[in-house]
């Protein structure tokens, strides 16, 4: 783990763009052509793909369409990953827009060293898609978490009926209903119990019952009290 | 103030949360001497008593309840404005004693004010039964104000607060220190008494209404302050100012909160195994499966204790017949053989069977055993146990609104006090001649339009805000929302669509202007239709009842189903076509509490006084219209006979009903109930069969909303939408009806 830690915080901002755009083309099962690489890094994409080729990262077929080889996806993941983690993280906390995480996400990406990657996905409670819905690789923190115990910080509507749990914070993507909800008293700090799922989740917050859709319930993040889950 | 003995009266303004006794305070405060008014421009009440003490007079203004003072409804935003216009001597905050969170959120909002103040905690033994201690000095400390601990409904505390009030002293402004409000202090420069950063808060809003208000109290130059200052705030904080308000407001919460409550562990024996208790859970229980048993008997024909004793009393009223007329009558009678009873001897077996059994124990255990009410609590809210328990609660509502108001209460007011003798002292005094056509002929104003506002459709409307007053005041009807949340979903709307629904089963034009508590505009528009469509009011239900009394239960059943099905179909579609969103569910859940019969008796008062002044009216014009087109004629016949011959090819034709129902129909445009009524007559008469009952109810049922209704729609949603709404749901009526009336005969089904 160490040595590739160490590669990819030293990669070079260009060939970091170039693993993310074979990634993507990938996944939308396109084939990418040496030729647009060249384009979209600003004219300098054949001389990295010379050096990605001689440190066998990617290969190139004869119809000139180039591919991740092992080593080149395996840091490709890792670039993926950030980039989708920091998504995640300023829209869902920082209440952000779809649109604007985008460029954001992008200066994140090349701070981030792995082991802040993997604190910042196990806040999040290991998503599985960013928020444009598309997947986010696993890291060994999730693969960690599934083998071992549930996430601590997970949506108000995945605690179990009774369970008390702490808020951590409310997606914000409606002011209005976040305002709403403070003046309830469903703030970050307060401490929050599920009383019921169905038909509409009851959450009980100090003295206070308050009927909320699961939808919204789904909105507010909560940190699971250590022990409380089995 | 000077001390002069004609001093004016002291203004002062109580603001809460919801459900934290108010009104209870309220009433402790002024007594009954109360005028309650819609604040102007709003459909939001206001109510204002007077009070003296030690020879100072207090005019005290209740506020609608709220959340916060940064106002998300129109019920806040009035509170705030009520602050802000009326200049108030005092501000008497009441507050759940369990909330200390939400009272200091308020609290910290109304310190801004700089108006003197005095804060209720209310409701404490609540508070003191769940282990909450209150620092109540500390908090005085805090607030630089008195506090007051009370238990309203026990009138607890009442003197403690009246001399608060007298003390009452300007309270710590700002309660802590934070960037942001020096922020905007600094920025308004002291230039105006306004609160500064609960202002910041107001114009992130950006909502329009409220900033209009706004501006004609505190003027545009402070307003454009405050607007610069927001502006000038994003150099030095990366959120916005009306963000960081609110975040220190909550870091300030917090500590508060910790700082001043303390809840220890309840270890208090709950009164569960108390025997009387327990008594009274059994007899509940033998209450309801009574209710029930009486209540599947009378659908089904079996015999029950129910039928038994009413058997026994027929048996009884035929021996005494003709013994001693009057009281004969108000015993025994019945309207129509084989039909609905309505002597009061047959009501008080039909209290005594159907509502004493559950309603009497239920009342008990709910006023004695708080545990029992937090059962209750849980149970309506859960689908499992809700459901049916919704059932039982509707049957109950049916029974109270469909039989003692539209049969006991209905009968009584028809047959006696009109039929035996309003109609025929009014024949008494009056020569025959025009007059007498106009008063009891037979589209007289007396002996129709009076008639069918005061007998047939005021007991029903009466009861029915009674029973919908107890279920808002035991904390039911949010519960309902929960439950019926999803189903709603499906029509564009949530849970808190339920009300205005619920609501326009007593009078739809009401109804329609409460449409505005939904949040979106989509929600609004969509409620409106369905309203309009296919709830039937109060009046309606009842005589859809009573009709369908004369015939199988299936006949009713199918009139409901139709309706509801076209209501689902109706709402599903327009919830895809209608552009625009939906909002959330968020809906705070009082406990299950006794209700207060003052409260109830007051509630239902001011309603009944506002059918009477509003709609009592309007039948009268329905009857005028009514009798000009019976006799003014065109070429030997009149224009009813004309009317009626142009309806007659569609009513016959199409949905195959006598032509006779066609005044039915014309007099539905003027009031739908109005209509509904007509066919009662022809149903009575013995004019309609089974089919054509069930075939006219629906259309009626589904028909253009009545006048008064209408003119709301038009009101709330402009003419456009008012005019496509009518258009749409004529000729839809009629197309249900017609099809209908076709499957009806097709497969020869008969009620």
């Amino acid at each position: 783990m160490e040595d590739t830690e160490h590669s990819t915080a030293r990669l070079p901002e260009h060939l970091g763009e170039i693993l993310e755009i074979l990634w993507t083309m990938e996944e939308k099962g396109q084939a990418t052509f040496a030729g647009t690489l060249h384009e979209s890094v600003n004219g300098t994409g054949t001389d990295f793909l010379a050096a990605m080729l001689r440190e066998n990262l990617v290969v190139v077929d004869e119809a000139h369409r180039v591919r991740l080889a092992r080593g080149g996806r395996r840091l490709a993941e890792q670039v993926i990953r950030r980039h989708r983690l920091a998504e995640r993280l300023i829209c869902d906390v920082l209440g952000s827009h779809v649109d604007e995480s985008e460029n954001a996400a992008c200066e994140f990406e090349h701070i981030l060293s792995e082991g802040i990657t993997n604190s910042i996905c196990t806040l999040l409670g290991h998503p599985q898609y960013c928020p444009h819905g598309r997947p986010i690789p696993q890291g060994d923190c999730c693969r960690k978490a599934e083998a071992e115990l549930h996430p601590i910080l997970v949506s108000s509507d995945q605690l179990d009926v009774g369970e008390t749990a702490t808020v951590a914070y409310l997606s914000a993507q409606e002011h209005t209903w976040v305002l709403r909800l403070s003046a309830l008293g469903i703030v970050p700090g307060n401490h929050l119990r599920l009383l019921q799922k169905w038909p509409s989740c009851v959450l009980q917050c100090d003295e206070t019952e308050i009927a909320v859709e699961r939808d919204v319930a789904r909105n507010i993040y909560v940190r699971r009290r250590a022990g409380s889950h089995h | 103030m000077t001390a002069e003995t004609k001093c004016p009266a002291k203004k002062v303004v109580l603001v809460g949360n919801p459900n934290v006794g108010k009104s209870v305070i309220f009433r402790l405060l002024t007594g009954n001497y109360v005028m309650v008014s819609n604040y102007p421009g709003t459909t939001v009440e206001v109510s204002r008593g007077r009070t003296t003490v030690d020879a100072v007079t207090y005019e005290i203004v209740d506020t609608p309840g709220v959340h916060s003072l940064v106002p998300q409804s129109e019920d806040e935003r009035v509170a705030c404005e009520v602050i802000l216009r009326e200049n108030p001597d005092l501000i008497v905050q009441v507050a759940d004693a369990k909330n200390l969170r939400r009272t200091l959120l308020i609290a910290s909002q109304l310190v801004e004010f700089g108006i003197p103040m005095v804060l209720v905690l209310n409701m404490m033994d609540e508070a003191q039964d769940r282990g909450i201690e209150l620092d109540t000095q500390g908090l005085s400390d805090l607030l630089a104000v008195p506090v007051v601990e009370t238990v309203a409904i026990y009138s607890r505390g009442r003197r403690q607060l009246l001399q608060a009030m007298q003390n009452s002293s300007p309270p710590r402004n700002p309660l802590w220190n934070s960037s942001p409000a020096r922020h905007v202090a600094s920025a308004l420069n002291g230039a105006c008494p306004v609160p500064g950063a609960l202002a910041a808060e107001w114009l992130a809003l950006e909502d329009a209404g409220f900033l209009r208000s706004l501006e004609s109290v505190l003027g545009r130059p402070v307003l454009d302050r405050l607007e610069t200052a927001r502006r000038s705030y994003a150099g030095t904080s990366n959120r916005s100012l009306a963000r960081d308000v609110a975040g220190s407001r909550n870091e300030f919460l917090e500590l508060s909160v910790a700082g001043y409550a303390k809840k220890r562990q309840r270890s208090l024996l709950e009164a569960a195994d108390n025997p009387a208790l327990k008594i009274w859970l059994a007899l509940l229980g033998i209450g309801i499966l009574f209710f029930l048993w009486n209540e599947s008997g009378s659908l089904k024909g079996i015999w029950t204790p129910y039928s038994a004793a009413t058997a026994q009393l027929a048996g009884l009223a035929a021996s005494d017949h003709g013994a001693s007329g009057f009281f004969s009558a108000l015993l025994f009678s019945r309207a129509s053989p084989g039909t609905g009873r309505f002597g009061l001897a047959y009501e008080a077996l039909h209290f005594s069977f159907f509502l004493a059994p559950v309603i009497i124990p239920f009342g008990v255990l709910i006023a004695r055993s708080r545990r029992f009410a937090q059962e209750v609590g849980v149970l309506t809210r859960r689908a499992s146990t809700g459901l049916p328990i919704l059932v039982l609660v509707l049957l109950l509502f049916y029974e109270f609104v469909g039989y003692t108001g539209a049969q006991t209460l209905v009968g009584l007011f028809e047959n006696i006090v009109f039929g035996r003798f309003l109609i025929p002292w009014i024949r008494g005094l009056l020569p025959s001649g025009f007059l007498s056509e106009l008063m009891i002929g037979e589209f007289g104003l007396v002996s129709m339009g009076l008639t069918y506002a005061i007998a047939i459709v005021l007991p029903v409307v009466a009861t029915f805000f009674i029973a919908f007053g107890l279920l808002e005041d035991s904390g039911y009807l949010p519960r309902l929302s929960i439950l019926t949340d999803r189903a709603m979903r499906m029509m564009g709307l949530n849970g808190k669509a339920t009300l205005p629904m619920v609501l326009g089963l007593g009078c739809c034009t009401m109804a329609t202007i409460t449409t505005r508590v939904l949040n979106s505009r989509k929600e609004r528009l969509i409620a409106t239709l369905l309203l309009a469509l296919g709830i039937p009011c109060s009046a309606q239900l009842g005589v859809i009842l009573g009709i369908a009394a004369g015939f199988s239960p299936v006949a009713t059943l199918t009139v409901l189903g139709v309706v509801a099905s076209q209501l689902l179909l109706v709402g599903f579609l327009s919830s895809k076509l209608i552009r625009g969103q939906r909002s959330e569910f968020i809906v705070e859940v009082p406990p299950i509490r006794s209700p207060q019969w003052k409260n109830i008796v007051l509630k239902t008062g001011y309603r009944v006084l506002w059918y009477l002044k509003e709609a009592v009216p309007l039948f009268l014009y329905g009857t005028l219209a009514l009798f000009v087109l019976d006799k003014v004629g065109v070429a030997g016949q009149s224009l009813l006979a004309w009317l009626q011959k142009g309806l007659a090819p569609i009513l016959t034709g199409l949905l195959h009903l006598p032509p006779e129902a066609a005044s039915a129909f014309v007099l539905g445009f003027l009031r739908r109930d109005y209509g509904a009524a007509g066919l009662f007559q022809l149903a009575r008469t013995g004019m309609l069969n089974g089919q054509q009952v069930v075939v006219s109810l629906i259309v009626i049922t589904l028909f253009v909303p009545c006048l008064a209704s209408f003119l709301v729609i038009v009101k709330e949603q402009g003419w456009k939408r008012a005019a496509a709404i009518t258009a749409f749901i004529v000729p839809f009526a009629i197309g249900v009806g017609a099809a209908v009336s076709w499957l009806l005969r097709a497969f020869r089904i008969t009620f």
